[in-house]
């Protein structure tokens, strides 16, 4: 079921809300999945994944299995953790507190630990350069709460997943789930903003008022019967307080950031946004295609199943699936 | 020696960033580019002799030049891989760098003969190592990846194929084989590890035979390369290689250019005014108008200097240097705030240092606006006394920039700027008839930055106030000078 929906996109974000949600579990669908039709595939992570047990929590969890044939990148001091035969293909100079990057190849089937990079554009880096030895497909696994990852520069696709580990209630689980469901799949704006250059551009009526203040971005705002708000870089809850305070927006304002890893605001903030008339868009789209769901919780309080599917899926999109990786047989 | 802010100040930090050397063993040494002293003539001359060299290359065979390049820019640092294997096992990813360095000397060694085309560059040699790259890669596949190789292992190579039967059994495996074969494997993988690090092990032994010719390949490799990016420097910032004696009695240039003080000036839309200057052992006096070029003079002349006996080209259109044993530049830049003497306390202590150890070398010595920082008086008695001290120690350069008066009759040479002394007077007053902001800007028209030699007896002019009007100060302040 999962495979189905990921078959178009070539990159492959996994994002966790929390440590234990089941990325591993997905990933090792996907990855038997992907061998089941003889893909070649290529792995990297945003931090740390793939221990034996949990370094934070120390519960049991499970291991990445691969397949001989696959590419990965990892800290060159976790190589050895892995129990693959492998081969050296290239040693990049990225480095991270666990050594260097490095790419490898699978000579054997067998378990690996991925430490890739933290940063975006390194990410990157990596996505492409496995794609360039020959990987048909790329997965990202995404540390805790690392959103960025699901930066459409880095991957084409991304798949959220939420347990029970998140909050011992199941309804504030939904609810944040379904919040980050949501933001990652924000409109995609039908305005240019190509020629922007300040990192605040106010429109009215196709007019445009730039400026590097968000200040005076916000009263621009307040005087003109403006239709549109665009925000380079992240948005936080200072800003949002202070568009708020601003007054009632004259119309249906529409407030445009780069992607959505750059809102970092409360759901409450969001909503009285929303409440105020405005709606946030997106430059770059992020395509999250699934939710999976997890009712086992690594510290005890276990959710019902059923009543965790729907009360996620009601407040989700309906263009997103939502796959409870215990059932659904590939994950 | 010059300190960072002094190298800063000059251009000589901004001239070094320039050069570009494509590996890091080159950009080690453009790092800390060395000082030759006297002792080190022949070295100096080598390496100017390969900088001329490659010029030429540079400019006849441009591809192949390029071709170099390319292969250099991917080098990476496995010095300290290398100095291991004399100690210690290295691991897979250390023998991964190190393969990739062998084969990188494989092709290196043939697109520099065919750079060279059968010429030799003093002190560099580039060979490959072929014996060397037998040992990591015995199965001669010359690929860019590693993998510990079974070939000489029977054992590694019966795991290996065994370990392979299982994980395609595995695949396969009903519930209960499952847990068993994932049990062999385990061990497998274990048992694999180990006869590794066996293989690992006599690796790092046959290669620690050649550690110390690789290591000196690749210093040779890195003054290759520094020389290239040096010879780029110069075609590309117009620069010449200077003649160099081990000693002698003149220092000269001819049209001499700083690059760091003229790409400022262009973005101003301004030219720099090129300096041609020669300097006998002794004392050298320049005078001159404010805002004239006394310490761009200086600036340039240091620059030139350092750049030189750096191994670097210079920027002239003609330039004679002999070795020195130091450059020492007393200025404004100095630091004095650290060590709480005044300015004026802080330049004589650091003048005390220079000249202490000024007396067992031979220095270039550059004193710009010596002892400006007290009375008229005195001051012109501190610099006179710093004439002739020079004057009395002439295996030293000294080059002072003074508007002090009688100054410049004890010097063996004097230079004067030209500030205002060739513009046209009556246009000049005209100019300065206009009133407070409009006079901005008539200083650049009228004032000539050139240098030239005059009599000793000639005193500075007189041009502060001229100055202070083209400079546009207030009007109601300019009308209480009296003079």
């Amino acid at each position: 079921m999962l495979y189905d929906l990921i078959e178009p996109y070539n990159s492959i974000s996994i994002i966790g809300m929390c440590k234990n949600a089941g990325k591993t579990t997905v990933l090792n669908g996907l990855i038997g999945a992907s061998n089941g039709r003889n893909e070649l595939i290529g792995l990297t992570s945003i931090g740390r994944d793939g221990e034996r047990s949990d370094l934070v929590t120390n519960t049991k969890k499970p291991e990445i299995h691969v397949r001989e044939g696959t590419l990965f990148a990892t800290a060159e001091q976790v190589i050895s953790l892995g129990s693959v035969s492998r081969e050296i293909l290239d040693v990049t100079d990225m480095s991270t507190p666990m050594g260097n990057i490095v790419l490898l190849r699978a000579m054997s089937d067998g378990f690996i630990q991925l430490a890739g990079p933290s940063m975006t554009v390194q990410l990157r880096e990596i996505r492409n350069e496995l794609l360039e030895f020959g990987a048909e497909r790329v997965f990202l696994d995404g540390a805790l709460s690392r959103k960025s990852l699901a930066m459409p520069s880095v991957s084409s696709a991304a798949i959220l997943c939420s347990g029970a580990s998140y909050s011992p209630d199941v309804e504030r689980t939904a609810a944040d789930t379904a919040y980050c469901a949501r933001l990652m799949s924000l409109e995609k704006t039908k305005l240019d903003f190509t020629n922007a250059e300040s990192k605040f551009l106010v429109m009215e009526a196709g007019q445009t008022v730039e400026t590097a203040e968000f200040c005076n971005a916000v009263d621009e705002l307040r005087r003109r019967k403006a239709d549109a708000l665009f925000m380079r870089g992240g948005v936080t809850d200072a800003m949002v307080r202070m568009l708020l305070s601003a007054g009632k927006f004259h119309g249906a304002v529409e407030l445009v950031v780069e992607d959505s890893s750059r809102l970092l605001i409360s759901k409450q903030n969001f909503d009285k946004l929303m409440l105020a008339g405005a709606h946030f868009s997106v430059i770059t789209q992020t395509r999250l295609i699934a939710v999976t769901i997890n009712p086992f919780s690594a510290y005890g309080k276990h959710y019902d199943k059923n009543c965790f599917y729907d009360a996620v899926r009601r407040q989700i999109p309906d263009a997103v699936e939502v796959i409870d990786i215990l059932e659904d047989s590939e994950c | 020696m010059l300190n960072t802010k002094q190298l800063n100040s000059i251009g000589f930090t901004y001239i070094i960033g320039m050069a570009e050397p494509c590996s890091p063993y080159g950009a080690e040494l453009a790092r800390r580019p060395r000082f030759y002293l006297p002792s080190d003539y022949d070295e100096l001359q080598a390496e100017f002799s390969r900088i001329t060299a490659l010029i030429r290359m540079l400019g006849e065979r441009t591809d192949k030049f390029e071709r170099v390049e390319r292969i250099l820019m991917q080098f990476k640092d496995v010095r300290r891989s290398i100095e291991r294997t004399k100690l210690f096992t290295l691991s897979d990813v250390e023998l991964f760098e190190f393969k990739r360095f062998l084969l990188l000397m494989e092709r290196l060694a043939p697109a520099y003969a065919d750079l060279m085309n059968g010429e030799k560059l003093a002190g560099i040699s580039i060979k490959s190592f072929t014996a060397a790259l037998d040992i990591i890669d015995p199965d001669g596949m010359r690929s860019m990846t590693f993998r510990v190789s079974d070939r000489f292992s029977d054992e590694l190579a019966s795991i290996r194929s065994e370990h392979r039967r299982l994980d395609i059994a595995l695949r396969t495996a009903s519930a209960e084989d499952k847990e068993r074969i994932s049990i062999e494997i385990t061990t497998l993988a274990a048992r694999e590890e180990n006869e590794e690090a066996i293989v690992r092990t006599q690796m790092t032994k046959g290669l620690s035979k050649y550690a110390d010719e690789i290591l000196m390949s690749v210093a040779i490799i890195g003054k290759l390369d520094f020389a290239m990016a040096k010879s780029r420097l110069c075609v590309r910032q117009n620069g010449i290689i200077p003649n160099v004696l081990p000693y002698g009695d003149s220092i000269g240039f001819s049209e001499m250019r700083n690059p760091f003080i003229e790409a400022a000036l262009r973005e101003k839309g301004k030219a720099f005014t090129p300096i041609t200057i020669d300097l006998r052992p002794g004392s050298t006096v320049i005078t001159g108008a404010n805002m004239g070029g006394k310490s761009v003079t200086a600036k340039t002349l240091a620059l030139n200097v350092m750049l030189g006996l750096s191994g670097f080209p210079v920027f002239a259109s003609d330039a004679s240097l002999v070795c020195l044993g130091d450059v020492e530049l007393l200025s404004e830049d100095r630091e004095d705030a650290m060590s709480g003497l005044s300015s004026f306390g802080g330049e004589m202590v650091s003048f005390n240092e220079m000249i202490t150890k000024s007396r067992s070398y031979n220095y270039l010595v550059l004193l710009d606006e010596f002892a400006r920082g007290t009375n008229p008086h005195e001051g012109a008695a501190l610099v006179r006394a710093a004439v002739k001290y020079f004057n009395d120690h002439d295996n030293n350069f000294a080059l002072i920039t003074t508007h002090f008066d009688d100054v410049a009759k004890y010097a063996n040479k004097h230079y004067q700027v030209m500030g205002l002394k060739t513009a046209d007077t009556e246009m000049l007053r005209h100019a300065l008839a206009a009133n407070g902001a409009e006079r901005t800007g008539v200083l650049e028209s009228f004032m000539n930055y050139g240098i030239f030699e005059v009599p000793k007896a000639v005193n500075p002019p007189r041009d502060a106030i001229t100055i202070c009007m083209a400079l546009g100060i207030d009007d109601e302040f300019m009308k209480l000078i009296e003079i």
